[in-house]
């Protein structure tokens, strides 16, 4: 019952060592701004604040309801905590849940963690927030409005948690990218409608109790910046998924190509895969290629994080 | 010798504009316990909440010495040993040891002062045994007495406790009149519990709505029907002064 | 009515568990980063690694087969890698018959990869949580460096798990008791059963906040000033040196052996 029925979490020896690294290190980094940041924010209720509301969210997980046919929905709850307490509280806190769950529970691995904490703790915090203060100014400042906001961008947080994990697993050759994309994302477009019924359920209920709760995600600090850092994140992503099929090895197109034919010719019985067929991130002759691509991403990320800090601190 | 508890014309509202004190005064001596009661609402918790500087409201208020404000903080939080309702608030530490160590801790006493105080403290409330276990696998009463030992190791000088026998089973309730009947220290007590109130204290307080209506000895209140009845209290059954 | 993270920590009296969490830690993720570096259809490093764990299993008198039980929470994922022997070139071992799709050999091996890779990590782990209390955990990655602040944090949200995990259990058990199959009845439809679960997430929430409030105050009381002070461990004795070198050479030694056949 404790273990999240998501399948986010990503285990170990699905990602590359070099993958791993990578996502650890920008988990610290990004973890170490929201810990400045929510002190900021908190003062000295910042523990416990923080700590009970990762036991809540690890408690709320296990709150569901019936789908359809034996399946439920429930809640990652990155969305929700950054729509009431902030995104880089709702990073804390989901960072705190995600580590328990891997370290203790083993629903996630230990070199796996970096990109764990990332998928589901800072980027459906972040993008949760950011769609849902967007769509709630676009939308109205009504109750319905905001559950409408909120439903959405828990939609949009679990897809883009998905879409993220699908390049993360393609780019470490476990999953070939036009296999696990549609996959993540399409498995996901149905459990992100449990994560946006619970999400604005919830955000309902408190609207109409104690509305006085939103004040904190809204006033949370660094918004600017932090639109910066999660777009360099994302962009940093997408564009290592893709650079294979950027770089002028023309496997990374026949790949795509051939996987479609695959598919649409799999039930004939006479066909077999043809002989000169590669999986191109395995046989590419350019991993230096893509090397070179993430440290290239890495300081675009770099960039748009000190930049980003420089615009939250002038506005406090 | 100073008083230990010393209240003022304390007045306080909330921020949603709830009147919660309206000029109370309070004087409490050192070595005596005191019960307060009154209604659910009435104030007890919040009045309690400024004893130790958490809450600030209009008014003086004085404790063992000092009068509150930012700068004795520190002084007035070792010297009150605030027990609150919910033993699951106070034991927020990882095992039965951190908890009690806790308070010493931030008072800055080295590693071996703060084992014997830990010692000394669970001794005072009979739970020796306990100081390697996990606080969540302990009784309800268990939880209580750890959490008089938390405040204990601090060594105050007033023991403040919100409803300390809610949610004791007959036994653990019985247990636990004991231990505050040896414990040595002035005391002042929130409780619904009249029975306790009349076995352990001989003065009382009663507030309402914010504000102080009666003060004197246990004896005579408790006969005065018609004031408990107002302000809805009942003395014990079978309460023979 | 307590959830099973109690279930987690197996206290035994063996030497396994009398050893320095630094070093619990670091075994650990030594043995998952080796079984990830090795390369691909190295089965007998690999094997070696898995012997270790029973091993290791073993020494801390939980049976040889206590992580083999548990290890099977991570196989739902497999599936994400379900399509590599399809998609793998090289020589064919096997055809699925009536469907045509060809496994190689060369697919067929990256998969047991992937499967043996995963199943030594998660036993590890298993083993680590096993044989280490949360609390030495905790201290464990404090001592290694690992942000203050964070392991404080998880320290909380570990102390109040079981509080709200069993509140939210109350609430569920409620809505149950609430929610009878009336025969010919139809079911509320989905957005009310949303909304309800909504609800008692919203509910539960609010809780909490007012919860941290109470406990808030309660650090206040006892001289809480914002710094969170961890307590000093004592040092690494010889034992935990040997164990951390012995299993850092066990490592290596591995990978030597896979780069050499």
């Amino acid at each position: 019952m404790l273990l999240s029925p998501e399948p986010l979490h990503i285990p170990d020896g699905f990602l590359s060592p070099i993958m791993a690294f990578l996502g650890w290190l920008l988990a610290v980094i990004v973890v170490g701004i929201a810990l400045r940041q929510t002190r900021q924010q908190l003062g000295e209720r910042q523990v416990p604040l923080m700590g009970i509301l990762a036991a809540f969210i690890f408690a709320a997980q296990a709150i569901n309801f019936p789908v359809a046919a034996g399946t439920s929905g429930h809640l990652l709850g990155g969305a929700l905590a950054a729509i009431v307490m902030g995104p880089w509280a709702a990073t804390l806190i989901m960072t705190a849940v995600v580590s328990v769950q891997a370290f203790i529970f083993q629903d996630g691995g230990l070199l796996a963690l970096g990109w764990n904490i990332l998928n589901m703790g800072v980027l459906t915090a972040f993008t949760g927030y950011f769609s849902y203060r967007w769509l709630w100014g676009k939308i109205g400042s009504s109750t319905p409005a905001r559950v409408a906001a909120s439903f959405a961008a828990a939609w949009i947080s679990v897809e883009v948690g998905a879409l993220s994990t699908a390049i993360e697993l393609a780019l470490s050759n476990t999953s070939p990218l036009a296999i696990a994309l549609p996959a993540m994302v399409g498995v996901h477009a149905v459990i992100g409608i449990g994560e946006g019924l619970i999400t604005g359920g919830a955000v309902r209920i408190l609207q109409l109790s104690r509305p006085e709760v939103f004040e904190v995600g809204e006033s949370a600090p660094g918004k600017m910046g932090a639109t910066f850092i999660v777009c360099g994140l994302l962009l940093a992503i997408i564009l290592a998924a893709f650079s294979p099929l950027a770089s002028p090895n023309p496997d990374g197109l026949e790949f795509v190509a051939e996987q479609g034919d695959f598919l649409s010719r799999a039930l004939d019985p006479s066909i077999t895969i043809l002989p000169d067929y590669t999986v191109p991130f395995i046989k590419h002759p350019a991993t230096t290629t893509i090397f070179a691509v993430m440290l290239g991403t890495l300081l675009v990320f770099a960039l748009a994080l000190i930049i980003g800090r420089k615009a939250s601190r002038s506005e406090g | 010798m100073h008083h230990t508890v010393d209240i003022r014309d304390l007045h306080f509202t909330y921020g949603d504009g709830t009147r919660a004190l309206n000029g109370v005064n309070l004087y409490i001596a050192p070595g005596e316990k005191v019960a307060l009661v009154g209604p659910n609402g009435s104030g007890k918790s919040t009045l309690f909440l400024h004893l130790n500087g958490i809450l600030r409201g209009e008014g003086e208020v004085f404790v063992c010495g000092k009068q509150v404000q930012d700068d004795t903080l520190g002084a007035v939080r070792a010297a009150v040993g605030m027990v609150f309702q919910d033993p699951d608030d106070q034991l927020f530490s990882q095992s039965v040891f951190d908890d009690v160590a806790f308070g010493p801790i931030y008072m800055g006493y080295g590693p071996l002062e703060v084992d014997q105080r830990v010692d000394r403290a669970l001794k005072a409330v009979g739970m020796q045994s306990a100081k390697g276990r996990v606080s969540h696998h302990l009784s309800q009463g268990e939880k209580k007495r750890v959490a008089i030992a938390s405040v204990l190791a601090m060594d105050p000088e007033i023991l403040i406790l919100d409803e300390p026998s809610a949610d004791l089973d007959p036994r653990a309730r019985r247990e636990f009149i004991q231990l505050l009947a040896e414990l040595p220290q002035t005391m002042l007590v929130a409780s619904h519990d009249m029975h306790m109130v009349a076995e352990l204290f001989s003065r009382m307080v009663i507030i309402d709505k914010g504000s102080i209506v009666a003060d004197g000895a246990i004896a005579e209140l408790m006969r005065d029907t018609k004031l408990l009845e107002a302000h809805g209290l009942e003395a014990p059954c079978g309460f023979n002064p | 009515m307590h959830i099973s993270i109690l279930d987690i920590y197996h206290a035994r009296e063996s030497l396994i568990h009398k050893l320095d969490p630094r070093v619990k830690i670091l075994a650990s993720f030594i043995i998952i980063l080796t079984t990830v570096i090795l390369p691909e259809g190295a089965w007998v490093s690999q094997g070696v690694l898995f012997g270790l764990l029973i091993l290791l299993s073993i020494s801390a008198r939980l049976g040889p087969f206590f992580t083999i039980r548990r290890a099977f929470i991570a196989l739902p994922f497999l599936l994400a890698a379900l399509p590599i022997p399809f998609l793998t070139s090289g020589p064919t071992a096997w055809v699925v018959p009536g469907l045509g799709w060809v496994v190689s050999s060369n697919g067929l091996i990256r998969f047991m990869t992937i499967l043996v890779r995963t199943w030594v990590a998660v036993q590890a782990g298993i083993l680590l949580s096993a044989t280490t209390e949360v609390s030495d955990l905790l201290w464990g990655l404090n001592a290694l460096r690992a942000p203050k602040l964070i392991v404080t944090i998880i320290g909380f949200m570990v102390r109040y798990l079981f509080i709200l995990a069993d509140e939210a259990l109350r609430m569920l058990r409620a809505r149950t008791s609430r929610s009878p199959k009336l025969a010919g009845v139809k079911r509320p439809g989905l957005i009310w059963q949303g909304r309800v679960a909504g609800m008692m997430v919203g509910n539960l929430f609010l809780r909490s906040l007012e919860r941290s409030e109470r406990v808030h105050a309660a650090m206040l009381s006892r001289g809480y000033d914002g710094e969170m002070r961890i307590f000093h461990q004592p040092s690494m004795k010889n034992l935990d040196w040997i164990m951390l070198l012995s299993i850092l050479s066990i490592a290596l030694s591995v990978i030597v052996l896979s780069l050499w056949s």
